[in-house]
C-alpha cells in the first residue's frame, strides 16, 4: 500500500506543481492559464468525426511508450540505461531496411519489428556486459552510445542507404505490405497503438509474475540481497539489456512502419528520451509508463497544435511543463525521505515517552550465568 | 592524577541516549562518561556496541534523543561539526580527510589559511605547522605533499589537522587499524606525549595490547551500554575480551542429548583475503560438521568469522582448501548451487543482505527457492503457493505486524530476522550457517532463535553458529572453536572449556 502511494501520489504531486509553474509562465506572457489549458487538453485529447486529435496523440504515443516500457526494464533491474534513444534510432533503420525487402504481406511487418528487436536488444546489451563484467558505468556508456547510434543512422541514411539524391538523406520508402494497418488514415493511429497497449501488458506480466521479473527486480533493488539469495545479478543485467533494447528498438520499428515509412536522417529526435521520462514519471511500472506516455505525448501535439497555433503561445510552454515534472519527481525523493525521518523521530520519541517497552531490558539473570562454568 | 581532580572534567557526558528508530537499535543507552584533562581514555567494544554513535553525537552528526554534553564543565549543545570544533573536540576517522595533491600545511591548515594581501602565504603556513609540529611532538615536513606520505604520516596530518584547530579533546576512530605494527607503537608515543600537554584523548579500539599500553583508563561499551570502567593495569585482557562479548545468560536451550551423527560438512586447508571491512581473512581453517550438531564459533568479531561464512555461501572465493558436503565438492561454487546442495545461510546483516526491505514479504520469503517447484512452473510465479507460504512463515514463527503483500521495511529487527530464518530452515536444510544470528535483537526474538536453531539440530541439521556473544555460544553448542586473527583454534567440546579459558584463547590466540 505504501507502495501504491508512493508510486501514484509522487508523480500526480510533480504534476500539479509543474502544471502551476506552466500556469504562471502562460499568465506571464499574457494568456489566461485556463484557456491555454482547455486549448492543450482540446488539441491534444479531444475526438470529433471531422477530426480526431486524440487519434493523432496515440499514434505519437506508441513509439513513446515502447521506448518508455525499454526503460522500466533497465531501470527496475538496476541498469540505469539511458540507451533506449540510441536504441530506438537503431531499431527503426533496422525495419526501414527490413521493411524494403519483398516479403508476403502479414508476415512482413513482424520480421520488421523482429529485425529492431534484434538490433534494439543487440544495442542494449553492450552496457549491460560492460557493466557485469568490467563494472563500466552504464550512464555514460550509454550516453556515448546514443551518440554513435545517432550519427551512425545519419552517415547511413546519407551515404550506404540513401535512396535518392535530395537536400536531405532518407532511405528508400517500405514496401506497402511492412506498413502497420492504420484505423484512420489522417492521424495515422493504428495497430501500432495497439501494440504498444499490448507490451505494457506483457511487460508488467513479466516483472510482476515470472521468476525471470522477480530475479531482475530483486538484483535491481538489493544487489547484496540478490546474490546471497543464490540469484546472478550478471544473468539479470544481461537480461535487462537485451529486453530493455528490443523493447525501445520496436519503438523505432512502429514509428517506421507505422508513422513515417522511412528513416530521414535526424530520425534520432529525442524520442527515446522522451520515453525514459515518461518511464520515471510513471514510477517505473509498465501501466504507468504506458498512461504517461500519452499524456506526455497529448501534451507535446495540444502545446504545438493548440498553444502555438490557436493562442499563439510558444509550443516550448508544453515541453517546459513536462520537463518541471521530471524535476518535481526527483526533488521529491529526498524531501520525501526527509519527512519520513522526521515521522519516525516523532514517533520514536512517543514510544520513548511512553515507557521502555522498545528498550531491551536489562536483563535480571545477567548476574547469574545459568550455563557458564558448568560442573 | 590527582593535578587532574581539582579541575572540571574536559569532557562530561551525562545519560546519553540514542534510539535509531528504523532499525529499531537502542545505540546509546544512558550512558554516563567523564574524560578529565590531559587523560587518555580507551573507549573498547564490539562492532556495533555504539561507540561511533557516541562519537557521532558529540560531533553533531547524530543527535541525542536525552542527556547532556558538558565541556570543561558547562553543558554545550552540538547541532554539527562546526560547533564540535568550536567547542575544541577534534575527530580523526579511519578513512582520513585530506587533500592529497596538497602539501601537509596546506592540509592542515585549510579553511584557515594564512594570507599576505589576499592571497595565500605558504611561508607563514609552513612556519606555523612546523611551530605546532615542534610544540606537540608530532615530527613532519610541513613541505611535503601529502600524497606522497606513508599512512601513519597522514594520520599525524589528520591529528595536526585538529590541533590546528586548537582541539583540546582528540578523538582518535580505530586508529592503528591501517597502521603497521612500529607506526602504531609510535601512535601510541604520540597519544603519551599530547596526553602530557594537557590535551585530554578519546582512543576508540579492540585491540587489547595497544588499549593497554596507550589509555589511563579503559571504558568499555557492549550494546550501547558503559559495562566497565577500570584505570590501567586494573584488568588483564581476558576480562577485558570477557567484558566485551558479555557475561549475560539469556536461556538454557534445549541441549537435548542424541550424539553427533554423520559428517555434514567439511572446509579444510581454508585461505581467503580479508573483507574490505578490514577482517583478518582465512589461515588455513578446517574443521568437520556433522549432522545433530551446533558447532559454534567464538571469537572477537573480525577475525575471520566472516570470511569463513562467506566463503563456505559461495559468496566470497577461497585462495585455497576445500569446502564439500557429504563428499561432494563445493570449493568455488555459486551461492545458487551451495544452497540447492542443502546449506542454508542465516546473514549477518539482515537489512541489506538477508532481505530486501523494498519488497513484499511473500517476495522477501520466497527468494531462495524462487526458481524451485514450490514457488514456480514454466517460469511463472505461483503466487497462490507463495501467498500461502508467506502466510504460514507469519503464523509458525509469530511475524508480528506482518502481512505477506506488505514491504518488510518497517518491521522490528526481531520481526525481520523471524522471516529470515523462518524461510532459511523452510527447505529442510542440511547444514544451517547462522551469522551472528541474534545480534541487535530484544530478549524475546533472541530466545525464539535459540529455539528455531535447536530444534533444526535436533532435525538432523548440522548448525554452524558464529556468535560474538559467548554465552550464546556455551549454551546452544556442543562443540565449541574459537576464530582468533583468521585461524580457528579448537574446536573443543563443549564441556572440556569454559567461559574463562574461552575468554583467554579470544583475547590471545592461546592459552596461558
Amino acid at each position: 500500500m505504501e507502495r501504491v502511494i508512493r508510486r501514484i501520489g509522487m508523480p500526480v504531486l510533480a504534476v500539479a506543481i509543474a502544471l502551476a509553474v506552466g500556469a504562471v509562465l502562460v499568465s506571464a506572457l499574457g494568456q489566461s492559464p485556463i484557456d491555454a489549458a482547455s486549448t492543450v487538453i482540446s488539441a491534444g485529447f479531444s475526438c470529433d468525426p471531422a477530426y480526431c486529435n486524440l487519434g493523432g496523440t496515440l499514434a505519437f504515443a506508441s513509439p513513446i511508450i515502447f521506448c518508455a516500457l525499454g526503460a522500466v526494464v533497465s531501470l527496475r533491474s538496476g541498469l540505469f540505461s539511458i540507451g533506449q534513444e540510441g536504441q530506438y534510432a537503431l531499431g527503426g533503420l533496422a525495419a526501414a531496411v527490413v521493411g524494403a525487402l519483398t516479403l508476403p504481406a502479414g508476415v512482413h511487418p513482424l520480421v520488421c519489428l523482429a529485425a529492431a528487436a534484434v538490433v534494439g536488444a543487440l544495442w542494449g546489451v553492450i552496457p549491460a556486459l560492460l557493466k557485469a563484467f568490467l563494472g563500466v558505468n552504464e550512464l555514460i556508456i550509454t550516453i556515448v552510445l546514443n551518440a554513435i547510434a545517432g550519427l551512425l543512422v545519419d552517415f547511413l541514411v546519407n551515404y550506404p542507404l540513401r535512396a535518392e539524391a535530395s537536400t536531405v538523406g532518407y532511405t528508400r520508402p517500405i514496401a506497402d505490405t511492412a506498413k502497420l494497418p492504420l484505423f484512420d488514415t489522417s492521424t495515422k493511429v493504428g495497430l501500432a497503438f495497439v501494440l504498444a497497449v499490448i507490451a505494457c501488458g506483457l511487460v508488467w506480466f513479466y516483472l510482476s509474475r515470472t521468476t525471470a521479473g522477480y530475479e531482475q527486480r530483486m538484483s535491481g533493488e538489493a544487489r547484496l540481497f540478490a546474490r546471497y539469495s543464490g540469484m546472478s545479478s550478471t544473468r539479470s543485467l544481461l537480461r535487462a539489456g537485451l529486453i530493455g533494447g528490443a523493447l525501445a528498438g520496436i519503438g523505432g520499428g512502429v514509428q517506421v512502419l507505422g508513422t513515417n515509412y522511412r528513416v530521414i536522417e535526424g530520425f534520432s529526435d529525442g524520442t527515446g528520451f522522451t520515453g525514459l521520462t515518461a518511464a520515471i514519471l510513471g514510477g517505473t511500472t509498465a501501466i504507468g509508463a504506458g498512461i504517461v506516455g500519452v499524456f506526455y505525448a497529448g501534451v507535446t501535439v495540444g502545446a504545438v497544435n493548440g498553444l502555438q497555433i490557436v493562442l499563439g503561445v510558444p509550443r516550448e510552454i508544453g515541453s517546459t511543463v513536462l520537463a518541471l515534472m521530471i524535476v518535481f519527481v526527483a526533488a521529491q525523493a529526498p524531501l520525501l525521505t526527509r519527512f519520513e525521518r522526521a515521522l519516525a523521530r516523532r514517533r520514536a520519541n512517543r514510544l520513548i515517552d511512553e515507557g521502555d517497552t522498545i528498550l531491551p531490558p536489562d536483563d535480571p539473570r545477567a548476574a547469574e550465568p545459568v550455563t557458564a562454568d558448568r560442573p | 592524577m590527582s593535578i587532574v581532580s581539582s579541575e572540571a572534567p574536559r569532557l562530561e557526558l551525562r545519560g546519553l541516549r540514542k534510539y535509531f528508530p528504523a532499525s529499531g537499535v537502542l545505540a546509546v543507552a544512558d550512558v554516563s562518561l567523564e574524560v578529565a584533562v590531559g587523560e587518555v581514555v580507551a573507549l573498547i567494544g564490539e562492532n556495533g556496541t555504539g561507540k561511533t554513535t557516541l562519537m557521532n553525537l558529540l560531533f553533531g552528526v547524530h543527535h541525542a534523543d536525552a542527556g547532556e554534553i558538558l565541556i570543561d564543565g558547562r553543558p554545550v549543545v552540538i547541532r554539527d561539526q562546526q560547533d564540535a570544533i568550536a567547542n575544541g573536540l577534534g575527530m580523526v576517522h579511519q578513512h582520513f580527510e585530506l587533500v592529497p595533491s596538497f602539501t601537509v600545511a596546506q592540509n592542515v591548515l585549510l579553511g584557515r589559511e594564512p594570507r599576505k594581501r589576499g592571497l595565500f602565504d605558504n611561508a607563514e603556513a609552513e612556519r606555523r605547522v612546523a611551530r605546532l609540529a615542534e610544540e606537540t611532538g608530532l615530527a613532519i615536513d610541513p613541505s611535503r605533499r601529502v600524497a606522497d606520505l606513508p599512512i601513519g604520516t597522514q594520520q599525524r596530518v589528520e591529528i595536526l589537522k585538529a590541533l590546528a584547530a586548537d582541539a583540546r579533546l582528540l578523538i582518535l576512530d580505530e586508529p592503528t587499524a591501517v597502521l603497521t605494527p612500529s607506526e602504531a607503537d609510535e601512535l601510541v608515543a604520540m597519544v603519551r606525549a599530547l596526553a602530557a600537554t594537557g590535551r585530554s584523548v578519546v582512543f576508540i579500539s579492540h585491540k587489547l595490547p595497544e588499549v593497554q599500553a596507550v589509555a589511563d583508563r579503559i571504558v568499555v561499551m557492549r550494546k550501547g551500554r558503559v559495562v566497565g570502567d577500570l584505570r590501567r593495569g586494573n584488568a588483564s585482557d581476558a576480562e577485558l575480551a570477557l567484558l566485551m562479548v558479555g557475561r549475560e545468560v539469556l536461556l538454557v536451550a534445549d541441549r537435548n542429548e542424541g550424539a553427533a551423527g554423520r559428517p555434514l560438512l567439511e572446509v579444510s586447508g581454508a585461505v581467503a583475503p580479508p573483507t574490505d571491512e578490514g577482517g583478518s581473512g582465512l589461515r588455513d581453517v578446517g574443521f568437520t560438521l556433522r549432522s545433530h550438531e551446533v558447532l559454534g564459533i567464538a571469537g572477537v568479531s573480525g577475525n575471520g568469522q566472516d570470511e569463513l561464512i562467506e566463503a563456505i555461501a559461495g559468496l566470497r572465493p577461497l585462495d585455497a582448501g576445500q569446502v564439500s558436503l557429504e563428499g561432494v565438492g563445493l570449493t568455488g561454487s555459486s551461492p545458487a548451487r551451495v544452497r540447492s546442495a542443502g546449506i542454508a545461510h542465516i546473514a549477518a546483516d539482515r537489512m541489506h543482505v538477508g532481505l530486501n526491505l523494498d519488497a513484499s514479504l511473500e517476495e522477501n520469503a520466497a527468494s531462495t527457492a524462487y526458481r524451485s517447484r514450490r514457488f514456480s512452473r514454466w517460469g511463472v510465479v505461483r503466487k497462490g503457493l507463495r501467498r500461502r507460504f508467506a502466510e504460514r512463515l507469519i503464523a509458525d514463527y509469530e511475524v508480528r505486524g506482518a502481512s505477506p503483500t506488505r514491504t518488510v521495511g518497517s518491521l522490528s529487527g526481531g520481526n525481520l530476522q523471524k522471516i529470515v530464518i523462518g524461510r532459511e530452515l523452510s527447505g529442510s536444510p542440511k547444514v544451517v550457517l547462522a551469522n551472528q544470528p541474534t545480534r541487535g535483537l530484544d530478549v524475546g526474538s533472541i530466545e525464539f532463535v535459540h529455539r528455531a536453531l535447536s530444534a533444526a539440530r535436533r532435525d538432523g541439521c548440522g548448525v554452524l553458529l558464529v556468535s560474538a556473544e559467548l554465552d550464546e555460544i556455551l549454551a546452544l553448542s556442543d562443540r565449541i572453536a574459537v576464530m582468533y586473527n583468521g585461524e580457528l583454534i579448537g574446536p573443543y567440546d563443549r564441556f572440556e572449556v569454559d567461559r574463562e579459558r574461552l575468554g583467554q584463547i579470544m583475547a590471545r590466540g592461546k592459552e596461558l
